[in-house]
């Protein structure tokens, strides 16, 4: 029997999880926890074969930070992440982690168990790509990847010169792509823009 | 003659430059000065530049006159620690007929100051307008780091909000069909698959599994309960913090320990020793874990400890005798609002 390791903190999705892992015949759950954190010492001791991670967890501890933790040191676990969040950057931070697999709740087709079942035999299963979603009169992926890097310094707080420093680009670069940035998606400010994109998951800077 | 025509020259072009100007020795003593300068220095103090020492004095300690108005400083940029107080000071007056004049005494060389006055008025309401506009800016970010900080609260009610519903609409659906039959009278005929709809809703929320699961969230039961389950127990001797913030430091360290001493030491049981003052919860963190440890290389693991840590101004420190100990120190009065605070 496959033993599968839940972190969820939502807990009706967790007894949804579990419920469909107890009706299966080659899955057993090994244990079930909210807090991504808890997850590398619970595989410690070598019990687990599949964990189902989801990104954003109790504590705001980060599912794929967790993940990237535990194929560290367990690269033999597979890992699927979930997530009801279209953060344009979860896949492939996934990906770079090395996770097994990336489950859609809210969008896509393919049930968990299937992703599953793929995934243990060996296959990589993942979207195609993120969820498209509206951003004023634009949409998601309307936008370039220096936008969403532009976007996620903003939404972390960050002035125009430290923006230009992590990008390593010029003030005017930044101010340039924010100004298209607005034009696009005909927000007057960036702070229309920020509590618009987090409001609507696109960006989640913590994790 | 011909020694006064270029001094006379001299005088006639700075009178000719629109902004004032004045040249002194260190004491004072005017060398040359020009017309603007001396009406302005006339308006501001009621005699023009007899010695320029005095009359930058007067300046500074200028309380207002005649609609004459000295303005602050605030709107301008910070330059801290560029040691130039003692090379160069400035003043700014608005004139009856509205015009901002920005005085600025500079030092030439050991001997000659110069004091220059130029009209900036544009100057000067642009920069109180970006002052103005970067308070608002400033207000603006604070606005979107607290949105950040509850958004994942938010996005978690979302979730269960959501999951909630499609109870409801199951449910709604077996409810609506077992109305429809008694209100149809054909709940005989339709007995079989109502029953079997009914069971599948039911089955669906009710046959959670008799394995083990974390009963609630808090930081340190399910900790407590992981490591129970891969074999490692935890004791704490003392008490614990009560502000989140420092039992959340706390966790991650017992993490960490817990980690390594199950990893590399195969411990079974780790203690967690705890000691309070008024200043700081003093913490070591131990095992009893059978492999010897003369010298700890930190990894990955413990410098980011480390950082988050200290991030925090708490301290780690590691000790190695025989086993590997953490000591942690975390300041007692964490001056932290209860944001995102759950259960």
């Amino acid at each position: 029997m496959i033993q599968v390791l839940v972190v969820e903190d939502s807990k009706i999705t967790r007894d949804a999880i579990e419920s469909q892992i107890v009706k299966s015949e080659k899955y057993v759950l090994y244990a079930s926890i909210e807090n991504a954190a808890n997850a590398e010492i619970a595989c410690l001791r070598g019990h687990v074969d599949l964990i189902l991670m989801d990104v954003c967890t109790a504590d705001e501890e980060s599912g794929l930070k967790a993940a990237a933790k535990i194929k560290q040191y367990n690269p033999k676990i597979k890992i699927i992440i979930m997530t009801s969040m279209p953060e344009h950057s979860f896949i492939q931070k996934a990906k770079a982690c090395g996770c097994n697999g990336f489950w859609y709740k809210e969008y896509g087709g393919t049930s968990l168990m299937e992703v599953c079942d793929r995934v243990m035999e060996g296959e990589y299963i993942y979207p195609e790509d993120t969820p498209v979603i509206r951003i004023g009169y634009t949409s998601s992926k309307e936008f370039t990847t220096r936008e969403f890097d532009i976007i996620r310094e903003l939404a972390q707080g960050r002035k125009y010169e430290e923006i230009a420093a992590d990008l390593e680009i010029t003030s005017n670069t930044v101010k340039y792509h924010i100004k298209n940035i607005l034009q696009k998606t005909g927000c007057q400010n960036t702070l229309q823009l920020v509590a618009e994109v987090v409001e609507k998951r696109l960006i989640l800077p913590k994790y | 003659m011909k020694n006064q025509t270029p001094a006379k020259m001299i005088k006639k072009a700075i009178d000719s430059y629109p902004g004032g100007i004045c040249f002194a020795t260190l004491e004072g003593r005017v060398i040359l000065v020009n017309e603007k300068m001396n009406k302005l220095v006339l308006e501001l103090t009621g005699h023009t530049v007899l010695n320029a020492r005095v009359t930058w004095d007067e300046l500074t300690s200028f309380a207002g006159k005649d609609k004459v108005e000295k303005l602050d400083q605030s709107w301008l940029p910070k330059d801290p620690g560029n040691g130039n107080e003692n090379m160069q000071q400035q003043m700014f007056f608005r004139f009856p007929d509205s015009l901002v004049w920005h005085f600025e005494w500079k030092l030439l060389d050991s001997n000659t100051v110069q004091i220059e006055a130029a009209e900036i008025t544009e100057l000067y309401r642009l920069s109180e307008e970006l002052y103005e506009n970067t308070i608002r800016l400033r207000e603006m970010q604070k606005r979107q780091k607290s949105l950040l900080d509850s958004i994942v609260e938010i996005n978690l009610n979302k979730e269960i909000l959501a999951a909630k519903m499609h109870i409801h609409e199951e449910l709604g659906h077996c409810l609506l069909a077992a109305t429809k039959a008694v209100a149809e009278d054909s709940l005989a005929e339709n007995a079989d698959t109502l029953k079997e709809s009914w069971r599948s809703t039911i089955r669906n929320f009710s046959d959670i599994p008799a394995v083990w699961t974390v009963p609630d969230s808090s930081l340190q039961s399910e900790l407590l309960q992981v490591a129970e389950l891969i074999g490692c127990k935890v004791i704490f001797l003392g008490e614990q913090p009560m502000n989140r913030k420092a039992l959340q430091l706390l966790y991650a360290a017992i993490r960490e320990a817990l980690t390594n001493a199950v990893r590399h030491a195969d411990a079974t049981e780790l203690t967690v020793k705890i000691e309070h003052n008024e200043e700081s919860y003093h913490i070591e963190i131990s095992n009893n874990g059978g492999t010897a440890v003369s010298k700890i290389t930190e990894g990955n693991g413990l410098s980011a400890l480390r950082q988050r840590l200290e991030q925090e101004g708490a301290t780690l420190k590691l000790l190695c005798d025989g086993s590997v100990s953490l000591i942690v120190d975390i300041p007692s009065d964490f001056d932290e609002p209860q944001k995102g605070e759950r259960k």
